[in-house]
């Protein structure tokens, strides 16, 4: 299955992906739906569908750009929709990244420093993500809404700068996966570890999905707009 | 290894020229050739591994082309007769200086000498480079204080991310703390990342 239609049911869209369980859950439908479409979900919880699919869509799919939805649906709502999936990272994803991380540490049984050290490098990767997600929360999501409202656009903010300012916040993370596996002794705690890097390799995912709607959605979306405003 | 480089141009200046160059710079083994009918006679016995310089038309020749195709060991470098400015690695112009055609065979070999992506043994230049990238360096200071080219670090850098699988500086840095590369004991790590 490439592409999900309104016709296809939450278990379809779950069983043929796990990772869409908190995309789902970020607009707010929960499981226990029984057989109901997602097109008879979407209407119950007062989703647009089109969103909606464009959003699983694109987290299900790489190579999958919703041209045609793309102007039926407002950028705000992506806003919104950005905005939640943050929070999930910054309430839930980094303090488990983080729980874990430190049972690793003690699980160590060397007098080593290699995971403090990775401790510190996973420190300075969460500032510069934490960073990011300010400066798109107190930036660009208020240009977002500026220029959906027809207000005066400020250039403060350079949108084609948006996208390398993603490549290195995704280094990091597979910087951080390659030194776990390959070149760190492993003294410590196998499961731990395990249960570390699933965790991270979801977190990776999401965030790279996240990063592709904002660099395929919400920017085509604001060019299109400073396009229509410049005429 | 021992380095050979071949060199295929119909001037005897310009290919005793590039050979006084190589010699005095580089540690190589150096043959010249006027054409490549003349190599191509004998180069079963050249052995499979070495660069060769050569005049833009005569590689641009199917024939050429076709005998390149396969080997896998042989690194290409053109020559180009016209005065144009230097650009990319791969071009020597008549009117590179020294330092500019010696550089480009170096890149050429080191490229060559490449082990295979995901082999991780970093070699002891690039060790050092990556010291001092882990200390903060940048690639100009770095190629000062190794006396080498800015270009040379670049190329350096780029081969120590290929092999480690590792981008970023501070992804660098950690591997260089964890192997020992860099003393620690006086700086805070959290410092360098
Ligand atoms: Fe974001
Ligand atoms: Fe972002």
């Amino acid at each position: 299955m490439d592409i999900f239609v309104k016709e296809h049911k939450v278990f379809d869209l779950i069983n043929n992906n796990y990772h869409l369980l908190p995309v789902i859950n970020r607009f707010g439908v929960n499981l226990g739906n029984k057989d109901k479409t997602l097109n008879e979900i979407c209407k119950i919880n007062d989703i647009n569908i089109d969103f909606f699919l464009a959003i699983v869509n694109t987290y299900n799919n790489k190579d999958y750009f919703p041209e045609k939805e793309l102007k039926s649906f407002s950028p705000l709502m992506i806003v919104k929709y950005l905005k939640k999936t943050h929070t999930y990272y910054t309430n839930y994803m980094l303090p488990k990244l983080e729980k874990l991380l430190h049972k690793l540490i003690e699980s160590d049984s060397s007098d080593s420093n290699q995971l403090i050290v990775i401790e510190q490098f996973y420190f300075k990767y969460k500032s510069e993500l934490l960073l990011h997600i300010k400066e798109e929360e107190e930036k660009v999501f208020p240009l977002v809404e500026k220029m959906v409202n027809n207000k005066t656009y400020d250039a403060g903010f350079n949108i084609h700068s948006y996208e390398k300012e993603h490549s290195d916040v995704d280094s990091k993370i597979n910087d951080l996966k390659n030194l776990i596996i390959k070149y760190i002794e492993p003294t410590y705690d196998e499961n731990i570890c395990y249960e570390f890097l699933v965790t991270l390799f979801r977190f990776e995912k999401d965030i790279n999905d996240h990063a592709r709607i904002e660099d395929n959605i919400l920017i085509p979306q604001l060019l299109e707009i400073e396009r229509a405003q410049n005429e | 290894m021992n380095k050979k480089v071949y060199i295929l141009h119909r001037s005897a200046v310009v290919q005793n020229g590039l050979a006084e160059i190589l010699h005095h710079n580089i540690n190589c083994e150096v043959k010249l050739f006027e054409s490549f009918p003349d190599f191509e006679i004998v180069s079963e016995t050249l052995g499979d591994k070495y660069l060769v310089l050569v005049e833009d038309n005569q590689l641009n020749s199917s024939s050429f082309k076709s005998f390149i195709r396969n080997r896998n060991g042989v690194s290409v470098i053109k020559i180009i007769n016209s005065f144009t400015q230097s650009t990319g690695n791969d071009t020597i112009y008549l009117y590179d200086n020294a330092g500019e055609i010696v550089n480009k065979v170096n890149v050429a070999f080191e490229q060559m000498t490449k082990p295979e992506k995901g082999e991780d043994t970093l070699s002891t230049r690039e060790i050092d480079v990556l010291k001092l990238v882990a200390l903060g360096y940048a690639n100009k200071e770095i190629a000062d204080k190794l006396h080498i080219s800015t270009h040379t670090v670049i190329s350096h850098r780029k081969n120590i991310t290929e092999k480690l699988g590792i981008k970023s500086v501070s992804g660098l840095t950690v591997y260089a703390v964890i192997n020992n590369f860099i003393d620690t004991s006086n700086i805070n790590i959290s410092d360098l990342l």
